[in-house]
């Protein structure tokens, strides 16, 4: 008679297996003391391991507490100025960029001033064609 | 008592209040955890100091109305992993054989009975383990997760963790079985 894998025990005692499998497994424990031991076994570790010791916790943990609290402080401080610098450095950015846009700007605008104005002329002489065309034909 | 909401809440707004009653309420529960993973009082403290730490940087980013424990289990073992895998050349303490040599062989194996199994033995098998057969056998059997939920926090294919799982437990009950023979 083979005996059974100590992982099938395991899952066995976990309620894991399938159902065709529990069934076989259960038939061979009925009649076969060491693998019954065995599952016994791992029934009993199961249950202790889930049994957790309550240990006593070391005083340090005390003097831990209060020195995370002392870095939470500090970490608040530290995003506090973080976010004061950021909203000072807003407005100053803000300006700047105006001023960036004005200066830099400056140049396309005047060269789209030019452009504007040649293309009204364009248009005015195309229009002004256009004009005579239409005189022309209507004399004839 | 606050609610792990109400806590979060409070710290969130940046009140020392809100991080004292974190402290308060999960500081022992990661100290515990980190030991039972590290199995050293010193580095479970600076296990759990580390733990805190990251915490003090990360809250502002956790999500309310989920509980804080799963956070920072995960926070807990990840601080863990990082400190098992930095002292993996450091020198075990004594092996689990000379502990076994010192019972005797005159186990009955008719017995199914194997109640005087000794509790503070079964923490000492526990050291004995190695370090993350010892983390996924707590996960399982303190925290209560499932495979998948161990193989996602210990970042490891799910076939390695039941691997874990089953040679850890089969050392320990032949351990078990060592001991109680002795007794």
């Amino acid at each position: 008679m083979h005996c059974v894998d100590d992982s099938l025990l395991q899952m066995l005692v976990e309620g894991t297996l399938d159902q065709p499998v529990e069934d076989l497994v259960r038939i061979h424990l009925r009649a076969c003391p060491e693998c019954r031991r065995k599952a016994a076994g791992y029934k009993q570790l199961m249950w202790d391991l889930s049994q957790e010791a309550k240990k006593e916790t070391p005083p340090e943990l005390d003097a831990m507490h209060d020195a995370l609290l002392t870095a939470w402080k500090d970490a608040r401080q530290a995003e506090r100025q973080r976010e004061t610098v950021r909203r000072s450095l807003v407005p100053a950015w803000a300006g700047y960029s105006l001023l960036w846009t004005r200066h830099a700007m400056a140049p396309v605008q005047s060269m789209g001033s030019v452009v504007s104005k040649l293309g009204g002329k364009l248009l005015e002489q195309l229009t002004a064609r256009r004009v005579s065309r239409r005189g022309g034909g209507g004399r004839r | 008592m606050r609610t792990d909401d109400e806590i979060i809440r409070l710290c969130q707004k940046g009140r020392s209040e809100g991080f004292s009653l974190l402290l308060a309420a999960y500081q022992d529960r990661v100290y515990r955890r980190a030991y039972s993973f590290l199995r050293n009082r010193e580095d479970a403290l600076d296990a759990t100091q580390d733990v805190f730490l990251r915490v003090v940087q990360a809250i502002g980013h956790f999500r309310t109305g989920s509980p804080i424990w799963p956070w920072l289990r995960q926070v807990t073992t990840n601080t863990c992993l990082n400190r098992i895998r930095t002292a993996s050349a450091r020198p075990q303490t004594v092996p689990l054989d000379e502990a076994r040599d010192q019972a005797s062989a005159a186990y009955d194996p008719e017995s199914e009975a194997l109640a005087t199994w000794d509790r503070e033995w079964l923490e000492r098998a526990l050291d004995e383990l190695p370090p993350l057969q010892r983390m996924a056998v707590v996960l399982r059997h303190r925290e209560g997760l499932s495979y998948d939920e161990i193989a996602r926090t210990m970042n490891l294919p799910l076939g390695t963790v039941k691997t874990y799982l089953f040679r850890a437990r089969k050392t320990l009950r032949e351990a078990m079985e060592q001991e109680n023979g002795a007794g």
